[in-house]
């Protein structure tokens, strides 16, 4: 007797929030936001305003991930709800959107303050990010079955090997690392978006 | 198969059990909402066919279906309610029981 993947079927909603490219496309633009605010120091002459730059910037970058949701959802209504219909999320409790938060700026903060006091820890911290994000494109693939995050699983990879053989400084590894994942995002994003509105043209009539 | 797993198997909640119902409800359970267009789209049924179904589940409490509109085109939302995410869970919990028995595969 064959029985239905139930727990397929209720991955689908996750699988269709991706099929438009739209997170891929916004997820990217941050990155490549992230990826500038590391390089902006250098381009821009030194001076007093270094010492502040980093407690203004950082705020924006975190809200920046919110922003990018709220963007998503945005672009979404016009674009892909009217072609294939509308989902929602439960929305994740108090607890479960400030603990991962929390433990996000603890270790980023931890890691800075491991830098100033010795640089050469800066080197492993680059490949290290590099590695754990094609960890987590590989399981996002292989889980949600989502075979296109293998491409940015091998970039995050090959960047990781990189940045360990050259000895990269922190700045210069993740500003390299968000700019060149944030480029192929976008890119992946940008081809899927295209391909999805080809496929489904907005149908008159009927239900929204 | 013993008198137990029998018991079970006729036990089944068959509100749910219909292989089109049992689709929506799966695909109602990793979300808040959705509306009547994704569902269509994701279960193949047609409109009326959707609409019979979503008919029952409503009436054994299981689905809520709030009719509006965005603009000037009509939108049907349908969410899963407390009750029905309860049956559908027991629903898993009893099919699991009856197929591990059977053959050990996990729904």
């Amino acid at each position: 007797m064959q029985y239905p993947d139930l727990k397929e079927i209720e991955r689908r909603p996750r699988q269709y929030w991706n099929a438009d490219g739209l997170p891929d496309l916004m997820i990217g633009a941050l990155w490549i936001v992230w990826g500038a605010a590391f390089l902006l120091p250098d381009l821009l002459p030194p001076g007093e305003w270094m010492r502040y730059y980093w407690m203004l910037v950082a705020p924006i970058l975190i809200g920046g991930g919110a922003a990018s949701n709220w963007a998503i959802k945005r672009v979404k209504e016009r674009l892909t709800f009217p072609r294939t219909g509308y989902v929602e999320w439960t929305e994740p409790g108090f607890l479960q959107k400030t603990v991962p938060a929390l433990l996000a700026a603890g270790v980023a903060a931890g890691v800075v303050l491991l830098v100033r006091q010795e640089q050469s820890i800066g080197t492993v911290v680059a490949p290290a990010v590099a590695l754990i994000l094609a960890m987590a494109f590989l399981a996002a693939s292989v889980w949600q079955k989502l075979p296109h995050y293998l491409w940015s699983a091998g970039m995050s990879l090959t960047l990781a090997l990189v940045f360990a053989s050259s000895r990269m400084s922190l700045a210069r590894g993740l500003e390299c690392l968000f700019l060149v994942l944030g480029a192929l995002s976008v890119l992946i994003g940008a081809l899927r978006l295209r391909a999805y509105l080809r496929r489904n043209p907005v149908t008159q009539g009927g239900e929204a | 198969m013993n008198p137990d797993e029998l018991r079970h198997l006729a036990e089944v909640d068959r509100v749910i059990h219909e292989p089109a119902r049992l689709l929506i409800v799966a695909l109602l359970a990793g979300v808040k909402e959705a509306d009547f267009l994704y569902l269509q789209r994701e279960s193949g049924l047609t409109k009326g066919n959707l609409s019979s179904h979503l008919a029952k589940l409503e009436q054994a409490a299981y689905v809520e279906i709030v009719k509006t509109f965005k603009g000037k085109i009509p939108l049907t939302l349908v969410s899963l309610t407390r009750q029905g995410r309860t049956a559908f869970g027991a629903y898993k919990k009893g099919m699991k029981n009856l197929f591990a028995g059977e053959r050990g595969e996990p729904l």
